[in-house]
């Protein structure tokens, strides 16, 4: 099995246990599950990432990296403005 | 069967997105609560997991028939007339002459072809041989790597091993794995499920001495990166091809002189 295919396999397994766990403890939120979702992506990312080369498919995979960061960090800022507004700072 | 697995994951890449959007549109048309409901986290999982495999399925490719044919092309030819022009032992991948320079192919001649060289006319002399000096056939390739997909050459062993792994697994995706290991001074380069393998046996079947005499498609690019890699001389040492239980398992050997410990 080629190393591509189990990063598909792996990222579709983590987010299918992420979000069963998260409706099993009644949490079925989709930030966090967002949240939980990329932290998986970005380590299969790294780990799956060329050292010597950079293939088309993993220039692909940069633009999904950095669009998928873009969302982690509104969602990161929709979280502390919602502490913000809990604390009533 | 690249092709196939291409249109496969592509096929699978939108399924994924599809089913995602549907269920996004059945979320919101049916739960005003929808930012809780789980149907919504399964859509996501969808769409990252549809555009992630879309992501990686890469571009259009041909089938590995036809690219193991297409590599093959008049390299027969090309073994016979270098073969008639009194080609005989191993080809030598000679490290690029400084910076700038580019690997060479030396294929030595028979001392009995000597006298009709005349006074040298396109032949080479190298340690005393007598024979001729080209390109090797993967140089406008390994040209392209490193042009178009920032291929880096280490020049120290270990690195340059793993960086040979990923050309052959990430980057021309002809081999499911490849293991390279040294012993002393020759370099052991399995490839498993070669993608190749079909041309790569015919070829043997006409004629091994040709591969000696003039290494071809992934032969010839793994001595051209040592080559280059460790600056130093490379031969092809020998070929195997093993196709027990569907395997299709090629060991290339390199043997490497003046190579770094």
């Amino acid at each position: 099995m080629r190393k591509t295919d189990v990063a598909s396999i792996t990222l579709m397994a983590w987010m299918l246990s992420a979000s069963g766990l998260l409706y099993l403890f009644h949490a079925p939120d989709l930030k966090l599950f967002l949240t939980i979702a990329l932290v998986g992506f970005f380590i299969i990312v790294y780990v799956i990432h060329p050292t010597y080369s950079k293939p088309r498919s993993i220039r692909n995979v940069h633009l999904m990296a950095t669009a998928g960061a873009v969302l982690f960090g509104l969602v990161i800022i929709l979280r502390i403005l919602e502490l913000v507004e809990y604390w009533g700072l | 069967m690249v092709a196939k697995r291409c249109k496969h994951c592509r096929i699978g890449s939108y399924l994924l997105i599809g089913f995602a959007a549907l269920l996004l549109c059945a979320v919101i048309f049916s739960d005003p609560q929808y930012m809780q409901n789980p149907l919504l986290m399964m859509s996501a999982t969808g769409f990252i997991g549809g555009v992630f495999l879309f992501a990686l399925s890469g571009d259009e490719s041909v089938d590995a028939r036809l690219a193991s044919r297409l590599s093959l092309q008049g390299i027969s030819a090309l073994g016979g007339i270098i073969r008639d022009l009194g080609g005989s032992g191993t080809a030598v991948f000679l490290p690029p002459d400084g910076d700038g320079g580019k690997v060479m192919q030396f294929i030595p001649t028979q001392p009995a072809c000597r006298p009709l060289l005349g006074d040298g006319g396109g032949f080479s002399s190298h340690n005393g041989n007598t024979g001729t000096l080209s390109h090797p056939l993967a140089a406008s390739l390994l040209e392209d790597l490193k042009r178009d997909d920032a291929l880096v050459l280490p020049s120290e062993y270990g690195p340059l091993k793993s960086a040979i792994q990923e050309v052959c697994e990430d980057l021309l995706l002809v081999a499911d794995r490849v293991d390279v290991r040294r012993e002393g001074g020759t370099v052991i380069v399995n490839l498993h499920n070669y993608l190749l393998f079909a041309g790569c046996a015919s070829l043997r079947e006409i004629s091994p001495e040709f591969c000696m005499l003039s290494p071809c498609s992934i032969c010839s690019l793994i001595a051209c990166m040592l080559a280059e890699g460790l600056a130093c001389e490379v031969s092809l040492d020998g070929v195997t091809l093993d196709d027990k239980a569907g395997t299709r398992r090629v060991e290339i050997r390199y043997a490497l002189t003046g190579a770094p410990g």
